[in-house]
């Protein structure tokens, strides 16, 4: 009987080691941020731990960085109330081994690109060159995108990176510039219209920023206006008039020089495209049908 | 024919790629020549290495710096609750001074002040400063180490009298290089002078400081574990003294522990103020900038000291004896592509040497991550290095002892471009028979020239 007692204690270690319950220190904090116990709300000090019970209050502007299980460090800089059981995701360590990460930089070594400056100058420009005064981020947006009207249909919101970052953090925020609507890390340099169009609504103004994971948040907010359908079929209808006698395919492609000038960007794609069908030996038509594609990043 | 036939058939046929020279006088001698040729150019007094831009970058590189640097090793380390840092910034003395009398009132087991008053400034500021470590009596401050004519001697300064415990806070390294060692202890004018960390183990364990001491060793490697920087790293708890001040920090945050007040600056990357280069470096090699705070350094050395887990390395003999076994067994296979397959020779020698170096140095970065032992892999890979030059140095030096004595060598066909010839020619042949071809070749009689 005694060795299934001790079978049974054994057998049920590990689950009771996952049970155990995760330990959270505030390791620093900024503004003010306050932790609850026992219904009783009490300012949250370097060194403080917080029990299963335990929530934290990060006010606006307002940051704590916490340490849990003493190993994995994190920081809660969005205002809300976090209670520890929200907060296990956070605990999860890295647990790749030192063999797997020496076998990895070799296999990174062994095929990475050979090159000089002169040979290759894009790969050599990951610097700014310069001082910087104000915030310097190691993002940069085609200005084309600076401002985006959106209609319909889809473009990519596209950035391109001084440094070989693989991951970034992307950002949607309302139109104050400061609530974030959407916060996601994406290991591409773009994000479709599409894929935000469900926190999108008609008619309202957005802004959105892309920033190198881990890296200070950019602060350069780019302007994307959701322009309601009634809007911009007046707009539409006031630029389509034109007294000058014209082919089918010269209204598309001037129709799509307007609209890129005025930033409908993923409604000039569509006027691009119908004049390259509409005359498809113009090189004019294709050359800029295709260099609209590449600066927009549209595939 | 069966597969398993198949494999172990071929299987042994690549083992006696190796092995089929293993035995000979040959290999025995020309490994011992590059053994010679080692310990020559070893000998040499001068650097030649002056002008040479690999070997200046490599001058500080050690292979284990790689376990850190890109294998991240001890990244998921716990934190040592039982250090705290607390930044001093640039406090000016009465500051520090009332810095000081509010970290005592948190009763810490020790206070470690890793900062050096030079001389005397402001007399009232100096007056509240020299209070406060007078009535600190669990302070202990730091002195500066001077050497002169192979003499350490400790500088004097006017706060002696009120910091009774003090250490030298020096480490060793070579100016502006990687800060891999330090002296737990020196002599001092005939007395034992402890480092600072030395002094603050004695107050707060006395159990490892007295193992500390009954090592006797001068010099320690410093066993890096815990990083602190302005990305994620933060192994050590740091307080700013505005939060030490605004009581934001609890109760028991310091109680018991040991405290070291020096200067940390987490908001600026570029401040390299009293910032040194360590193992935990990301780019270990070449042009870098300094990644470690002092205070974090000695932070390290307490922890290291504390656990009891020290870096223990591999006798020097040893590592000249895997250097021999090693490159033994590399010098049988060179000389079998060398006399056998010479066209293959230089691919199949970079391919070793390629293979070789990864390898060891994996060896060296998981022993040293399991077991704490640094292998000296160096000789090993120097020897791997060089037997390529010196097979052919060993040719023509066992060339000439063949005219001028008839020594018998495995090497005396080369000599004799026509038998050269018919050797080679013979290649695809000579696979194909008995393994006692290597005896006939071997034996054959030397041809004079």
């Amino acid at each position: 009987m005694k060795r299934v007692i001790y079978l049974f204690i054994i057998a049920s270690f590990p689950f009771v080691i996952s049970a155990q319950e995760n330990m959270f220190v505030v390791y620093s904090v900024k503004g003010t941020v306050t932790v609850v116990e026992n219904k009783v709300e009490t300012k949250a000090k370097v060194g403080t731990i917080l029990n299963a019970n335990s929530s934290i209050k990060v006010a606006a502007g307002s940051f704590a960085t916490l340490l849990c299980n003493e190993t994995k460090m994190f920081s809660l800089s969005k205002a809300g109330n976090y209670t520890t059981a929200n907060l296990a995701d956070s605990c999860k360590t890295n647990n790749s081994s030192v063999s797997a990460n020496y076998m990895k930089y070799i296999w990174s070594e062994l095929t990475k690109s050979k090159g000089t400056p002169e040979k290759n100058r894009k790969n050599y420009m990951a610097n700014v060159g310069a001082v910087g005064r104000g915030d310097i981020n190691n993002v940069w947006v085609d200005p084309r995108l600076d401002s985006v009207n959106y209609v319909s249909g889809t473009i990519p919101l596209s950035w391109k990176a001084y440094t070989e970052a693989e991951e970034f953090d992307f950002k949607l925020y309302d139109d104050s510039k400061t609530k974030v609507l959407l916060a996601k890390e994406v290991k591409k340099k773009h994000v479709d219209i599409s894929e935000l169009l469900k926190l999108l609504q008609p008619g309202k103004v957005y802004y959105w920023s892309a920033t190198v994971k881990g890296e200070p948040e950019n602060q350069d907010r780019k302007y994307l206006h959701y322009v309601t359908k009634d809007n911009y079929v007046s707009f539409f209808n006031s630029v389509k008039q034109h007294d000058a006698a014209e082919t089918e395919a010269e209204m598309n492609f001037r129709l799509g020089f307007v609209l890129e000038e005025n930033h409908y960007i993923a409604e000039a794609f569509n006027h691009y495209m119908k004049a390259t069908q509409l005359d498809p030996t113009n090189s004019l038509y294709r050359f800029t049908f295709m260099s609209f594609k590449k600066d927009f990043e549209i595939k | 024919m069966a597969l398993h036939h198949h494999i172990a058939r071929h299987t042994k046929k690549y083992v006696s790629h190796v092995t089929k020279y293993l035995y000979e006088r040959d290999t025995f001698f020309a490994t011992i020549a590059v053994f010679v040729f080692l310990i020559l150019l070893g000998m040499i007094p001068l650097n030649f290495y002056v002008l040479n831009p690999m070997k200046l970058a490599l001058k500080d590189f050690d292979f284990n710096d790689i376990a850190y640097a890109k294998a991240h090793k001890n990244e998921n380390i716990k934190i040592d609750r039982r250090i705290v840092i607390v930044n001093t910034g640039h406090l000016d003395r009465a500051e520090l001074g009332f810095l000081i009398e509010t970290v005592n009132a948190y009763k810490p087991k020790v206070i470690g002040l890793d900062i050096y008053f030079d001389g005397e400034r402001e007399p009232e500021k100096d007056s509240i400063l020299r209070e406060a470590f007078r009535k600190t009596k669990n302070l202990v401050g730091v002195s500066v180490a001077d050497t002169l004519d192979h003499r350490i001697t400790i500088r004097k300064n006017n706060f002696d009298d009120v910091i009774p415990k003090r250490g030298y806070a020096n480490l060793l390294g070579e100016d502006i290089g990687t800060i891999r060692y330090y002296a737990p202890f020196d002599e001092v004018d005939g007395k034992k002078y402890p480092q600072i960390t030395s002094a603050i183990v004695k107050e707060y364990d006395h159990v490892a400081y007295e193992k500390l001491e009954k090592r006797h060793k001068e010099v320690e490697s410093i066993n890096y574990t815990r990083a602190v920087n302005n990305e994620d790293k933060k192994k050590y708890q740091v307080i700013e003294p505005d939060v030490l001040n605004s009581d934001g920090i609890d109760s028991n945050m310091l109680k018991d522990k040991i405290v070291l007040l020096g200067y940390i600056n987490l908001e600026d990357e570029f401040d390299i103020e009293d910032k040194k280069f360590t193992p935990m470096n990301h780019k270990f090699y070449g042009k870098q900038h300094p990644d470690m705070f002092g205070i974090v350094v000695q932070a390290n050395i307490i922890s290291m000291v504390l656990d009891g887990n020290y870096i223990k390395k591999m006798p020097k003999w040893v590592a000249w004896l895997v250097a021999i076994v090693i490159g033994w067994i590399h010098m049988s296979l060179f000389i079998r592509y060398y006399l056998e397959s010479h066209i293959w020779f230089h691919l199949v020698a970079k391919l070793a040497q390629l293979f070789s170096v990864v390898f060891f140095a994996y060896v060296g970065i998981f022993v040293f991550d399991k077991f704490e032992v640094k292998l000296d892999m160096k000789y090993t890979l120097y020897v791997i290095a060089l037997a390529v030059d010196v097979i052919y140095f060993y040719e023509a030096f066992v060339g000439w002892l063949h005219r001028k004595y008839k020594y018998q060598t495995i090497f005396g066909h080369h000599h004799n471009p026509l038998e050269h010839a018919t050797h080679h020619t013979n290649d695809h042949l000579k696979h194909e028979t008995n393994d006692h071809h290597k005896h006939e070749t071997t034996t054959q009689e030397p041809t004079t020239h």
